[in-house]
């Protein structure tokens, strides 16, 4: 266990947080919730960047040694921690490898991840001598990152980190996080509200909202449950562990496969990995009873209805479909379901009008297996 | 000429010296004035500025008094050094460093203050003690605040007048600064020698700001214009 904390702390403005959060040696921990859900507060807690006040209960115990407790407290600088907020906050007076190099000034030991390291992994080369001024947010961003891990440190904290860059920055970014994940062996915590970057990302999830926990545990039993979703409208999806098969050079078609059964994504991808993630929106899947024999799209499941969510309010229900280990979310009209007379329980066709993608080079098997 | 030569010297030594002992002294206070919630700040605050609206002989007069070997002050430094405060450079040095205070204070608590809370809580989490935070993050990036400060602790301690005349007097080589001089010029009706050094002191004044302005218009360092 890398950090354990109980966290029972009151604001003056009346907000309450109480949690308790573990977080594991290895792995992406995700921190997840609406904004005021407590979340950022819980890593800058986890950061010694707040303490809380003195009528506030905060225990924080990392490797052993208390970080927070009521008569002591580990100023951030001593906590070894790699940190990255929305905000890049390169400091002005100095260029790219400047704010590196400081990084290596403060870190206290020579050990841990080297500059020259740091810089070959976020692909910084042609950065290095350019005036943060120059830089766009993404790369700011990419700067920030690799300067919170140059030198010695236990872990990667992430507020946020990709909340105020453009679209195309955040996928870049996304992939370059993800890449850190599987190289480095330090435990990092998430910090985000978009499900999509989570599902991208995270091995275990903390559910938050309003201060408390409501609910925890692996990315591959909470990753596609409606609890996450519902709020999501037309961006609630899936993320399905995947395995790389082949590339069917007739076809132009890469195969993965999905608790045994086939997926075709277009194009020679993921061939040098065996494992990646896929992310299905459940607007973009259609349930039928019989399994379609003249159609179009390629990637059918065979899948039973395990759960139907409806809202009165809602044109639309949200559908949990089981597949082996894994379930998957398809989202229809309340028509349609009248007009299937869908139940729990029911075997269905699922068929999947669009799959995205983001590279993951060695998707944990510990973590298929435990979803079992 | 040559006790004019003498007086400038005395000047320099003195801003130098009250300049010196500002920033080490001063700066930590102004640090603190710019970050704390403390409510003695408001007290704190306007002692310090008071130099800025008394007339300098009030300050002068009752420095006159505290360095008398009778008085607190005087007594435990002539205790402790066996000379009397009173009329010697020390004295001066005391009293300007005071009556400097809030020209050194005031722009640079100005400077911290507008330093962005995320620069420091990205130095602290990268591991940097208080110490390194403040000459790797804080000083660079309130150097417009530290040029200003200084240049201003500086000008106002060569263009004292109104203290140095009530506790210094004008013993040369010793407490007879320019602005003394210029006075002892005009008292004996020594115009041409007067001109000379009020010349002078407006010139390197000028120069001096010249300095600053140009230092601080440089397009250098854009504090936050980053995100």
């Amino acid at each position: 266990m890398f950090l354990e904390a109980n966290i029972h702390l009151t604001r003056n403005t009346g907000f309450e947080l109480n949690a308790h959060i573990e977080i594991p040696d290895k792995g992406v921990t995700a921190l997840f919730g609406p904004s005021g859900s407590g979340k950022s507060t819980l890593l800058r807690l986890f950061a010694g960047l707040e303490q809380g006040s003195s009528s506030d209960k905060i225990k924080i115990i990392s490797n052993g040694t208390i970080w927070q407790s009521e008569s002591k407290f580990v100023a951030p600088h001593r906590r070894s921690i790699g940190f990255v907020s929305q905000q890049p906050q390169l400091f002005p007076h100095t260029s790219v490898l400047g704010n590196l190099k400081l990084a290596q000034k403060f870190r206290p030991s020579n050990t841990g991840t080297t500059l020259s390291e740091v810089v070959a992994w976020l692909e910084l080369e042609p950065l290095l001598s350019t005036s943060i001024h120059h830089l766009s947010g993404g790369e700011a961003q990419r700067v920030s990152l690799a300067r919170a891990l140059v030198g010695s440190t236990s872990c990667l904290l992430m507020d946020e980190p990709l909340a105020s860059i453009d679209a195309a920055s955040k996928t870049t970014l996304l992939e370059y996080i993800q890449r850190l994940s599987t190289t480095l062996s330090i435990p990092i915590v998430y910090v985000s509200h978009s499900l999509q970057e989570i599902q991208f990302l995270a091995d275990r999830i903390y559910l938050l909202n309003k201060g408390s926990v409501i609910n925890q545990g692996s990315m591959l039993e909470l990753g596609n449950s409606v609890l996450l979703n519902q709020d999501q409208g037309d961006t609630a999806g899936s993320m399905l562990f995947c395995e790389t098969i082949g590339f069917d050079e007739e076809f132009g078609l890469t195969q993965l496969s999905v608790d045994q059964q086939q997926l075709y994504v277009t194009g020679r991808r993921l061939t040098q990995q065996k494992h990646a993630r896929i992310s299905v929106p459940a607007r973009d899947i259609s349930i039928t009873l019989q399994p379609p024999r003249q159609s179009s799209i390629l990637n059918i499941l065979e899948a039973t209805i395990i759960d139907i969510e409806q809202q009165s309010d809602l044109p639309s229900v949200l559908i949990s479909l089981q597949l082996q280990r894994q379930t998957l979310l398809a989202r229809i009209t309340r028509k349609s379901l009248s007009h299937l007379s869908l139940t729990v329980g029911q075997k269905v066709f699922a068929q999947i009008k669009s799959i995205s993608l983001l590279n993951e080079n060695l998707l944990s098997e510990n973590l298929l297996a435990r979803g079992s | 000429m040559h006790s004019d030569l003498l007086a400038l010297l005395v000047t320099f030594r003195l801003a130098i010296t009250v300049t010196a002992i500002l920033i080490l002294i001063a700066t930590p206070l102004a640090w603190w004035l710019s970050q704390t919630g403390s409510r003695f700040r408001i007290v704190i605050e306007p002692l310090i500025a008071l130099p800025i609206v008394l007339p300098p002989t009030v300050l002068g007069f009752y420095f006159l008094i505290a360095f008398s070997p009778d008085q607190f002050i005087g007594s435990i430094w002539l205790d402790i050094f066996g000379t009397p405060l009173a009329f010697t450079f020390s004295s001066l040095v005391i009293a300007s460093c005071i009556y400097a205070l809030p020209f050194y204070i005031q722009p640079l608590q100005l400077a911290f203050e507008g330093i962005q809370r995320g620069y420091l809580e990205a130095a602290a989490t990268l591991g940097a003690s208080p110490l390194k935070r403040f000459f790797y993050v804080i000083a660079p990036l309130s150097r417009r605040g530290f040029i200003t400060a200084s240049s201003l602790a500086f000008a106002h301690t060569i263009g004292e007048f109104g203290i140095i005349l009530m506790i210094g007097g004008s013993i040369p080589g010793e407490t007879r600064v320019l602005s003394i001089a210029l006075f002892d010029h005009v008292e004996s009706l020594n115009y041409q020698n007067a001109h000379v050094l009020a010349l002078g002191l407006v010139a390197f004044s000028f120069v001096l700001l010249l300095g600053i302005y140009t230092l601080n218009r440089a397009p250098q360092t854009r504090v936050g214009a980053i995100n």
